[in-house]
């Protein structure tokens, strides 16, 4: 592993589902171009291990908020790609939702705080 | 097998599993080439970001795993695959739990039948009888049936019915009980038939012209081989036919089960039986059992003053000696005397079988679970590469129990299949443990004894306890594993290595100990049974036949002319008549006035016998002569020779003369001298006087003999119709002179054969724990050995440094068992005879078969080690 991963703050428990939806949303894509992406994406704080990403997404396809289909990759090998079903959009929708409030109660408790402080 | 796994799509997914992660792998790979790796260090790095695969597939399986039951069927499957590969092993463990289950399961039975389904009944707790009850009165009062049909009119709601039992009479099959009902007998204790309908209202109607019958479930096997056509049947009683309307329900023949009655017949037909039946107004006739139903919320307090009222009413009319502060009494059915009896009789010794069968299990699940111990070790490598490639430990260790449950869920299959095998023994074996009563010819009791529901719970849980019991400690212990030391070399290191050898040897001190325990039992009853069988009981059993019956109510010439029938038939040389059978536990109760000699220590038998009795019977004549009727009636007594040594030593007795009855009493002349015989096993013989039987009367009870010399079983159906067409009124089947010598020591025979079967079963298992336990031994000392034998060890050494692992826990066991044996025999003591608890030869007999037995199963693996080769177990390290 390399030392940026040790160093990254773990991903907040419940929420790389909502980022692998998010990233999904872009359009179909494949297991190793989303860890990629989030990785990139988040300029190399968040690493999602593998350990975590394929039981994801494979949650996720079981609970149908998300399709698989397999088809050649831009380097011309069969992979399993991704895409965001209906359920999925509404799900990703409604997570979006819910992470605003949650960021925006959070930033309060910790605004107010720094003012007594 | 292939279609269930498509369904799944299994492979398929497993497929897709592979390609996925291999390609996210190929793509890391590529990236870090492109990064300015080589190729082998890109692969590795690769590798080593990704982690386990196996553990991340493992997770991507559970994510599409159906549940955990299909969680299950994969463990279920590869357990199979794991016992099918060793089939010895797998059949071995299932028949001895089997054998466990299964025994634990027939006496459960028993058990089930007596204390928790005794009645076949409409909610039995609702019923209640009726009685009485006085300082004078030994036995439960009955009421006239005047009085019944007071307390009935008076108590509607309760729905009183009464039965009248009444003594045997002897049918084609053997002796029938039977029972005089009221019209809604069936209809209050809720009873369903079997087959056909139960006596109603209308059939209790005097001047029925066809008089009915209902027959239970067990005659109905028997003697009708369970066929519907029964209701095409009569059955006949004394000469009178009654047309069979229905089948009562099985575990079904009264509330007695102690005194079952097979056959019910209306109250009103009791009238066509005057051998059965008093001849007296019917209006009179007593009512022995009085049953009604007390719905919930009535007090019985109520009943009772009010039941009270018709009895005192009763005793002021007719007053009796018994009547004097007569109390009545109210009793659930389920509490009443019959059916406490039959649960006191059969607590005891069926405690006993319940806890040698859990002893039997206990041996058999630590036995198996020192075999998986061994298992668990010769299976280390291939759990400790599951456990590598990722797999989870209570993964495995759930795999492990599956596969106990598995060999559980066999032995408990076979364990029912043996309980519903094995359950026709239990009449017979509850008949025996219940003792003799009066009222019971065919000396079984009336009770259901097919395991039910209850029994197959019984058994599953036992099944399911014997799987966590054996197979949780041995899955834990072989999944602590250290997967490095175990990866890098087979052996584990010593101080494991020696725990776990102490824990089989702490087993098989335990099961050794058990084993010696069943076996010095086994031994001390099987010393008690030839003791008793070579106690001379002074009378020749073979050849004899007999039968009791009372004969009372028959005309008075009946015994004379049945024996004079008996006499003329052709395989019979000879038959006679007496009050009892001889060997009949009679206590020695008439006063015999012996000159010179104290009355009060000459009570004893007297009994009153036929001429050619002793011959029947086979006691030898020693001095004078049997009886002749023409010159000896009132006049003469023949004495045994317990007799003559007692009162008479070193003097002729023919001739003397002695008094019957408080002195002087009725003088009498000894004729005749003859053989001692055993009034009752463990029990002195006594002194006994024989009158002529006092013909043309007949004594009652009575009892007749006659000794055949052809086939003793072939003549049994002819006296049976003899008995049946004279309308006798028996109190048990024609017996033979074997069987009745035999139930002396039914007892200890069932004790001695439980004992031995048992104690075979547990020596076989102990033995397999040993053989279990020196082989995991042998094989994890595999090296040491290897070392010894090539420094120059000899076989012999080897083979003796084995041997003598198990010596200290076979000899602490062998020493347990018998302390725990010596203090546990306090409580059957007095069921031994001609030994003690503390018995040498027993111990010795015992010890001796253990250690023979222990020895042979320790040999087999104490030779494989002998055979080691050095090179190859050096090599090994």
């Amino acid at each position: 592993m390399t030392l940026a991963a040790l160093n990254s703050p773990d991903i907040p428990q419940g929420t790389l589902d909502m980022l692998i939806l998010k990233v999904v949303a872009g359009g179909p894509i494949h297991g190793y171009a989303i860890a990629q992406s989030i990785q990139q994406i988040s300029k190399q704080v968040l690493l999602v291990p593998q350990g975590s990403l394929y039981p994801a997404l494979h949650r996720l396809e079981r609970r149908r908020l998300l399709q698989a289909e397999w088809k050649s990759s831009e380097t011309g090998r069969e992979a399993k790609f991704y895409r965001l079903t209906a359920k999925g959009r509404k799900q990703l929708a409604q997570e979006t939702d819910d992470w605003e409030q949650l960021r925006n109660a959070i930033d309060l408790i910790m605004r107010r705080v720094e003012r007594q402080a | 097998v292939s279609r269930w796994r498509k369904f799944f799509k299994r492979e398929r997914l497993e497929r897709q599993l592979d390609s996925e992660l291999q390609f996210h792998i190929d793509e890391l790979i590529q990236d870090y080439i492109k990064a300015g790796m080589t190729e082998s260090q890109a692969r590795q790095t690769a590798l080593s970001e990704f982690g386990g695969i196996g553990g991340i597939k493992e997770d991507l399986r559970a994510v599409w795993r159906w549940s955990w039951l299909d969680r299950l069927g994969q463990d279920v499957r590869y357990s199979a695959r794991v016992l099918a590969k060793s089939p010895a092993f797998t059949i071995v463990v299932v028949l001895l739990l089997g054998a466990g289950i299964g025994t634990t399961s027939i006496i459960f039975t028993a058990l089930n039948a007596v204390f928790w389904h005794p009645l076949p009944a409409r909610n039995p707790s609702e019923l209640r009888t009726l009685s009485w009850t006085s300082p004078t009165l030994r036995y439960a009062g009955s009421f006239t049936h005047q009085t019944y049909r007071q307390m009935h009119a008076a108590m509607p709601e309760a729905n009183l019915a009464c039965a009248w039992r009444l003594r045997s009479s002897m049918a084609e099959w053997g002796p029938v009980a039977f029972q005089l009902v009221t019209g809604n007998y069936f209809r209050t204790i809720g009873i369903k038939p079997a087959l056909g309908r139960l006596i109603d209202t209308e059939d209790d109607l005097p001047g029925n012209p066809t008089p009915v019958a209902v027959i239970s479930y067990r005659v109905w096997l028997r003697a009708y081989g369970g066929s519907p056509d029964v209701l095409n049947h009569k059955l006949t009683i004394a000469g009178r036919p009654l047309q069979i309307i229905g089948v009562m329900p099985e575990g079904f023949a009264g509330l007695w089960p102690l005194e079952p009655h097979d056959v019910m017949i209306p109250y009103t037909a009791g009238s066509l039986f005057p051998q059965f039946v008093p001849p007296r107004d019917p209006s009179l006739w007593s009512c022995a059992e009085v049953v009604g139903r007390w719905p919930a919320g009535v007090s019985e307090d109520q009943l009772r003053s009010q039941a009270q009222n018709f009895l005192q009413a009763e005793f002021a009319a007719n007053p009796s000696k018994d009547s004097k502060d007569a109390r009545l009494v109210v009793s659930g059915v389920l509490d009443s005397r019959g059916q406490s009896e039959l649960r006191e009789r059969t607590i005891g010794p069926l405690t006993i079988l319940l806890v040698t069968g859990s002893i039997i299990l206990l041996i058999t699940c630590t036995n198996i679970g020192s075999l998986l111990l061994t298992r668990g070790h010769a299976r280390r490598v291939e759990l400790a590469t599951r456990l590598a490639i990722g797999a989870g430990r209570w993964r495995i260790v759930g795999q492990l129990i599956t596969e106990s449950v598995l060999i559980s869920i066999a032995g408990g299959a076979v364990g029912i299949a043996t309980a519903y095998i094995g359950a026709p023994i239990l009449p017979d074996l509850l008949g025996e443990l219940g003792g003799r009563t009066w009222l019971n010819p065919t000396r079984t009791p009336g009770v259901s004894l097919q395991p039910d529901f209850r029994v197959v719970g019984f058994a599953l849980l036992l099944t399911v306890c014997t799987a966590l019991l054996f197979g949780m400690w041995p899955a834990l212990r072989a999944t602590r594993v250290d997967l490095v030391l175990w990866m890098k070399q087979s052996s584990t290191g010593a101080s494991k290595r020696h725990l776990r050898v102490k824990t089989g040897n702490i087993l098989i001190g335990i099961q050794i100990g058990l084993s010696m325990l069943l076996l010095l039992g086994a031994a001390l009853f099987g010393r008690t049974l030839i003791n008793l069988r070579s106690v001379p009981v002074g009378y020749e059993p073979n050849g004899l036949l007999f039968v009791e019956l009372d004969p009372s109510r028959n005309r008075p010439t009946f015994v004379q002319d049945i024996l004079r029938t008996l006499e003329t038939m052709p395989q019979v040389t000879s038959a006679a008549a007496s009050q009892w059978p001889l060997y009949n536990n009679a206590e020695p109760r008439l006063a015999v006035c012996v000159p010179e000699h104290d009355p009060a220590q000459s009570a004893m038998d007297i009994e009153p016998v036929t001429p050619r009795f002793f011959e029947t019977w086979g006691v030898r004549m020693t001095r004078g002569r049997d009886f002749d009727l023409s010159q000896d009636a009132g006049q003469s007594v023949i004495v045994n020779e317990k007799f003559v040594k007692a009162f008479l030593p070193n003097r002729n007795p023919i001739g003397l003369q002695l008094g019957l009855g408080r002195c002087p009493g009725n003088r009498r002349t000894i004729v005749g001298v003859v053989g001692d015989h055993l009034d009752r096993q463990r029990v002195e013989i006594t002194p006994m006087v024989y009158v002529p039987y006092p013909f043309p009367r007949a004594t009652t009870p009575a009892t007749l003999a006659v000794r055949t010399s052809g086939n003793v079983s072939a003549l049994i159906p002819a006296i049976r119709r003899l008995l049946q067409d004279g309308g006798a009124n028996v109190d048990g089947d024609v017996m033979t002179g074997e069987a009745y010598v035999q139930k002396e020591w039914r007892r200890e025979r069932l004790l001695a054969g439980a004992l031995v079967l048992f104690s075979v079963l547990a020596v076989a298992i102990s033995c397999l724990g040993i053989y279990g336990t020196l082989s995991y031994l042998v094989i994890s000392r595999t090296p040491e050995i290897g070392i010894r034998m090539a420094l120059g060890a000899r076989t012999r050494a080897v083979i003796r440094m084995v041997l003598f692992e198990s010596l200290t826990p076979v000899g602490a066991g062998i020493a347990l068992g018998w302390a725990a044996g010596f203090i546990l025999a306090r409580w059957v003591e007095s069921l031994l005879f001609g030994v003690t608890r503390s018995d040498l030869v027993s111990t010795i007999a015992a010890a001796a078969v253990l250690a023979a037995t222990a020895g042979i199963a320790a040999l087999l693996p104490a030779r494989r080690a002998s055979r080691i080769s050095p090179m190859r177990a050096l090599r090994h390290e």
